[in-house]
């Protein structure tokens, strides 16, 4: 394999890489963050390895609050929301995209609209909500609004995927006598796979950083997700920003490494994908 | 005037929906022990004990059935941890019978407690500021303590000037208040001073202009202010205000902007002409500003009185405070004691749907006493809103000592509170805008006088 | 093929769970929120009916220039540099020929993963304006452009949009990846081998195809913009004065700085309005061009 070496080549894998650094420097930066205190992160040292390493920012955190705990809690209700997403908004945008049915766009419409809805000014009405089914201080609290909001975009990213997929696929799986459901779940379901793995990691993240419904609808410790630790740093005047980098390191790292691993799992899927298609 | 905290803290936890609508809320606080530590004292011996007198004029409750309580609390950093734990600790010595559950509070603009109120989820007792208080008193989610129990007591007990604190404009009770009238102060350090040949303190603006010269040619900040927080700028502006309107935003009740607010518009414009503040000033945080204050990257800084304490920690006897520069040294001598600061209601305030109303009552009146006397006593911090009988055990720092020898006896007034939301916003808006370069007073003037002319019908 | 689309039962069982969920969850919410922007109402309390002048007030606000005019330019920013940027690094990317490739989509994604506290705190001390790197790398370079990248009202809210943009590009990225891998690489392979050359291929074959993709990715991006907060809250509060205000911004100082929650609720109503409105729009667009293959 003979490459001929442009000098286009050159400076376009140069500008890849420089990109790439650019995207990956606050990873570095979050972690020497975490090791900073006050004065090293604004004035003496923002950018560079810090000084004088302050690993008791990571003693604090551990001691303000139950940080295992604090994770499960995470974990847990991030992982639920996320299946349920997949499941509900796959199911739905099928319908859209194939199924007829006469309130099909106005359905896919309405469905768009939660994408715009600022949270601010539907939380009271929510909380109201929760604390009538029951669900304050309880998963379900977060799952369910997590879920939700959820379903808008995942159902448009799905929609999407849909649309391009050949009708005959189904036609031919239709003539060998398929059921629809069985045509969906062997069928469809595996060709939107990248979908799947794209839509299931930006949902996990977006419940694991979630702050504002955690902070108004949990109040018990025992409940309570990994963001919420970020209050134990702020005081009434000072705020102790190299604290909050550990608690920021903590809950990010694991995503990190996670998608790391998923990356790989996705490319597969894509892979695959159009394999299927092609 | 310290709510905006949520912003900071927004920053931190505005890890938020990222997908659907971005939002936040926020401020902060502890919770980690809340639920442990508070509880303890009560869970662990609620046995009534029959020498439950009082000697702080608070009387013990009629019951003496166990009783809980549900309180909504600040309890994030020493400032809120302590003298809520020495509340709580005095608490069980007195009523032995209430047991508190505290659900820690943080500076969130209210949005929790709101959400507490729309869902008819209201604590026992909570800390209202007297934003709150209005729209609570509106929908009766707050309990009017006019003819409460405790009340004509505490009234009584209030230190001098303190009715603000308590009492709101239209003579209602709804909160027992703990602490005093604050007010803000320029401090600055007397060694970069020196350094630099500015004489202090600074008398008049002319003195003030020629040092920040002296400073910007060493190379030295002249004023480090965290006008990242709205509130701050607000505050300077109402320093230079009431040099020549002791009364402060409650003279705004026409429709156009009173001559005192022009001329502090202008002399707070050609300050920063003068290049009083640095470029990045209304992006500079309390930790940053504080920073520049304490390395001697700044020569002042302005700040509550609160601040007190931990520029005497940093700096010790190279900091000192002054009052606020004026036109001319006559008007100087005339309005220093015009304090910059304005009581405002707020405390413990208790609700009207809980069920041991009456204890609650007692308690929140207890709390504030007890909040207030943790100050005096422990910190030696003489602004709280009650007398208090009990020696100081603190030694406050000097800075604090000349406040209390020089100035707080000769108070001549505090600035009155202006009732209307917007004009209140407008003024936090456009005094940070007065910071930035190219907005100029005259800008200030026409924005303000919309705002006037359209609320002050 | 009819009864088999057709299937009511089919289409109840799929389509109902997510629609009833989400009603409860969102819809009801919102139809609260449009109920209440017909009243003066402090979030609380009983409220009083005040019909439309709540959206009277609102025109009348001069927020809503701001906010309007800061919405249009933080959505162009982020269509600019996320769909641009993402476009071509996505196409390079599912280029194979191009070496770690894999890392590099990797490496793009990481911000994504990071919290937006974390990517604000890093961009606040990048635009200091006098350790910042922005401004070092100017003199360096020797260019006499120094700015108060955060503090000055012209360019503020460029500087920040240009930090979600940044931060949320990965997202895109990922997307329009996702795009170009759905579609049969013989597509373009066919156009090679006619004489394309391989940007012609994309421009003529893969960049078409990926019209649903473009779609999708354009309303997130605009709605995005239009109704962007976080950033602006975290970095500047909005300020100095208003000059960062965005619909949501107002939002939220309405509904919670000044007891006016029917005022914010009507502004809501706004905010969907246009966001629906721009969605219509970029449909109609994309109408014309449908292709499917």
């Amino acid at each position: 394999m003979l490459t001929r070496i442009k000098p286009g080549s050159i400076l376009l894998q140069g500008l890849l890489w420089i990109y790439f650094i650019v995207s990956v420097y606050p990873l570095f930066w979050m972690i020497t963050y975490s090791l900073k205190n006050n004065d090293q992160i604004f004035v003496t040292n923002p950018f560079g390895i810090p000084l004088h390493m302050h690993f008791e920012n990571y003693v604090h955190a551990w001691e303000q609050f139950n940080v295992p705990r604090y994770f499960v809690n995470s974990l847990v209700v991030s992982a639920i929301s996320t299946c349920g997403i997949l499941l509900l908004s796959v199911m739905f945008a099928y319908t859209v995209a194939r199924m007829e049915w006469r309130l099909r766009e106005a359905a896919r419409i309405y469905m768009i609209i939660g994408m715009f809805i600022p949270l601010q000014v539907i939380m009271i009405p929510l909380a109201i909500l929760v604390k009538n089914f029951h669900l304050t201080n309880t998963y379900g609290a977060l799952i369910v609004p997590y879920i939700a909001f959820g379903l808008p975009f995942s159902s448009l990213i799905f929609y999407g995927f849909m649309r391009t997929i050949p009708v005959e696929l189904e036609e031919s799986a239709c003539m060998d006598g398929a059921s629809i459901y069985r045509t969906f779940f062997r069928i469809i379901v595996p060709i939107v796979r990248p979908a799947v793995a794209t839509i299931a990691i930006f949902q996990f993240l977006g419940a694991w950083n979630e702050f504002l419904l955690a902070y108004i609808l949990i109040s018990d410790e025992a409940m309570k997700t990994l963001p919420l630790g970020l209050l134990f740093f702020q005081g009434q005047y000072s705020t102790d920003w190299g604290g909050m980098g550990a608690v920021m390191t903590i809950a990010s790292l694991p995503m990190v490494v996670m998608f790391l691993f998923f990356s790989d799992q996705v490319e597969r899927a894509l892979t695959v994908g159009s394999a299927v298609k092609g | 005037m310290r709510n905006q905290r949520f912003t900071v803290f927004a920053s931190t936890a505005a890890a938020l929906l990222i997908l659907s609508a971005c939002s936040s809320g926020g401020g902060n606080a502890n919770n980690a022990n809340n639920a442990a530590t508070a509880p303890d004292n009560a869970a662990t011996a609620p046995e009534p004990t029959e020498s439950a007198t009082n000697d702080d004029g608070a009387s013990a409750p009629a019951t003496k059935e166990p009783v809980k309580l549900r309180i909504y609390a600040a309890y994030f950093d020493d400032d809120t941890k302590k003298p809520y734990d020495y509340a709580v600790a005095e608490l069980k010595k007195e009523m032995p019978n209430v047991e508190l559950v505290l659900d820690p509070s943080m500076q969130d603009d209210g949005q929790k407690l709101r959400t507490y109120a729309a869902s008819g989820n209201m604590p026992d007792i909570f800390q209202a500021d007297y934003k709150t208080m209005k729209a609570f008193a509106a929908s009766k989610n707050i309990e009017l303590l006019d003819d409460a129990a405790p009340t004509a007591q505490f009234k009584s007990d209030l230190n001098p000037g303190n009715e603000p604190v308590m009492i709101t404009p239209d003579g209602h009770v709804y909160s027992y208040p703990f602490a005093g009238i604050e007010f803000q102060i320029l401090y600055y350090n007397k060694k970069i001073f020196a350094d630099a040949g500015v004489e202090a303190p600074i008398k008049t603006y002319d003195q003030w202009k020629d040092a920040i010269q002296k400073f910007k040619a060493k190379g030295i900040v002249p004023l480090a202010i965290f006008s990242k927080e709205k509130w701050i700028g607000n505050s300077f502006f109402k320093g230079l205000l009431t040099r020549e309107e002791p009364q402060g935003y409650a003279a705004l009740t026409g429709k156009e902007l009173p001559d005192a607010f022009e001329l502090a518009a202008k002399q707070f414009n050609d300050l920063k002409d003068a290049g009083l503040f640095d470029p990045n000033a209304t992006n500079t945080n309390y930790d940053q500003a504080s920073s520049m204050f304490y390395t001697g990257k700044a020569a002042m800084l302005v700040n509550g009185q609160w601040e007190i304490y931990s520029a005497d920690k940093n700096l010790g006897a190279d900091v000192d405070w002054m009052y606020w520069p004026a036109k001319d040294e006559a008007t100087y001598e005339a309005s220093k004691f015009n304090m910059d600061g304005s009581g405002e209601p707020g405390g413990f305030s208790v609700s009207p749907t809980s069920k041991n109303k009456e204890t609650a009552i007692e308690v929140a009146a207890f709390l504030a006493r007890k909040y207030a006397e943790f100050k005096y006593t422990q910190l030696g911090n003489p602004i709280v809103s009650v007398k208090i009988d009990k020696p100081v055990v603190a030694k406050p720092p000097a800075m604090m000592q000349r406040l209390i020898d020089e100035t707080l006896p000769n108070v001549k007034s505090f600035a009155k509170l202006n009732e209307n939301v917007k004009i209140n916003t407008a003024l936090d808006d456009n005094t940070q805008n007065l910071i930035v370069k190219g907005f100029s007073d005259a800008d200030f003037d026409k924005n303000m006088n919309r705002v006037l002319a359209s609320e002050n019908k | 093929m009819r009864h088999y689309f057709g299937n009511k039962w089919a289409i109840a069982a799929f389509a109902l769970p997510a629609l009833l969920l989400y009603s409860l969850v969102v819809s009801y919410p919102v139809v609260q929120s449009l109920y209440r922007s017909f009243f003066e109402w402090d979030g609380i309390g009983a409220g009083t009916f005040n019909g439309l002048s709540n959206y009277a007030e609102l025109f009348r606000d001069p927020l809503l220039a701001t906010s309007l005019r800061n919405g249009g330019i933080f959505a162009l920013v982020l269509v600019v540099f996320q769909i641009g940027l993402g476009t071509i690094l996505a196409l390079v990317c599912a280029d194979i020929k191009i070496k770690g490739r894999k890392v590099l989509k990797v490496g793009y994604f990481i911000p994504v993963v990071l919290s937006v506290t974390v990517v604000c705190q890093l961009w606040i001390a990048i635009y200091d304006p006098t350790n910042g790197l922005v401004n070092r790398l100017f003199e360096l370079v020797g260019i006499p452009y120094r700015q108060n990248w955060l503090t000055s009202p012209a360019v503020s809210i460029i500087a920040i949009a240009f930090v979600n943009a940044w931060q949320f590009m990965g997202y895109q990225f990922s997307l329009l990846y996702a795009g170009i891998k759905s579609i049969p690489e013989q597509y373009v392979e066919a156009a090679i081998i006619d004489g394309c050359t391989k940007w012609g291929a994309h421009r003529r074959i893969t960049i078409p195809l990926m019209a649903e993709t473009f779609k999708f990715c354009l309303i997130v991006a605009i709605t995005g913009g239009i109704g962007a907060f976080v950033q602006m809250l975290i970095m500047t509060s909005g300020g100095p004065g208003t000059t960062n205000f965005t619909l949501t911004y107002m939002i939220y100082r309405y509904a919670f700085s000044e007891f006016e929650y029917g005022y914010a609720c009507a502004v809501s109503v706004f905010l969907v309005a246009i966001s629906l409105l721009a969605t219509v729009i970029i449909n109609r667009l994309f109408r014309q061009e449908r292709m499917t293959y």
